[in-house]
């Protein structure tokens, strides 16, 4: 029988998460922007261990240290709800289980950016809520 | 495998990831599960990372609270174990990139790459960590990690 699909329409949906390659270039872009963050996060850790509450708050109070901070973490954490969600994709097959995983999984990988960006506001414009 | 929204054109049975004990044991293959489960580490890490966050904007009680924790003999684990997933997974990860351009895609220089990655991974985080106790960032049993 002749089929009218196009080339795309046969390949795409192929692979475990049944759509194209978008993903696959979001998890790339992330990925780039996160090679220099990366590195600029241990140099950060190195310099900020041993310096206490004090030290980090007034650390974070540099407009700039906070925006890097804040920017690694929300590229951090939107790389990571995509790498897992290629992982979930990849091993759970029933639809119910892998549906709630992957709702499960952009839940706390947002509600982990919230609290990373207020606490990192709140750091910065008064030195933490408790201050 | 199901593929419960097959239709017609979907019905034939794909290969999809294949099983591990379908392979020999190779070093591509190492720093492939690696580098999916230091990714899965440092989703712990995150976690970490912002409740640290949320302990020095919730004030010095919290932030003591947490750093008792940082500075335990398991917090310390726990960080050695992060860095070396970071580190890992940060040089797979441009391994990735590179091979997502089309070059090192031989054997022979994939499994180099593999192999370079993981001794970055091991080399970076013992000279981190080294540094850290040198420059007494970090001592055995004062409380100084964080």
């Amino acid at each position: 029988m002749t089929s009218f699909a196009t080339d795309r329409r046969r390949v795409e949906g192929s692979g475990s998460a049944h759509h194209g390659a978008g993903t696959w270039i979001k998890e790339r872009v992330s990925s780039l922007i996160l090679v220099p963050l990366t590195g600029w996060g241990f140099w950060a850790a190195a310099s900020l261990s041993g310096s206490g509450f004090d030290g980090v708050t007034r650390w974070l109070h540099s407009p700039v240290n906070a925006t890097l901070l804040g920017v690694l973490m929300l590229v951090s954490l939107y790389h990571m709800q995509l790498g897992l969600r290629v992982v979930i994709e990849d091993y759970v097959h029933k639809p119910f289980g892998k549906v709630a995983l992957l709702l499960l999984n952009a839940l706390f990988c947002l509600a982990l950016a919230v609290i990373a960006i207020v606490s990192i506001i709140l750091i910065a414009r008064q030195g933490g809520a408790g201050a | 495998m199901s593929q419960s929204n097959a239709g017609p054109a979907r019905s034939l049975v794909r290969p999809l990831s294949p099983h591990l004990q379908v392979w020999r044991w190779h070093v591509t293959m190492l720093g492939s599960i690696l580098h999916r489960a230091t990714g899965v580490a440092l989703y712990a890490g995150a976690a970490l990372v912002t409740a640290w966050l949320a302990c020095a904007a919730a004030g010095p009680t919290a932030y003591g609270a947490f750093a008792d924790f940082g500075a335990s003999a398991i917090g310390l684990l726990v960080w050695i174990g992060l860095t070396l997933s970071a580190a890992y997974h940060f040089a797979s990860g441009i391994r990735h990139l590179v091979w997502d351009t089309g070059v090192g895609l031989t054997r022979k220089a994939a499994s180099a790459a593999a192999t370079l990655s993981i001794w970055f991974a091991v080399v970076a985080t013992a000279g981190f960590w080294v540094w850290m106790f040198v420059s007494q960032h970090v001592m055995w049993n004062g409380r100084i990690l964080l």
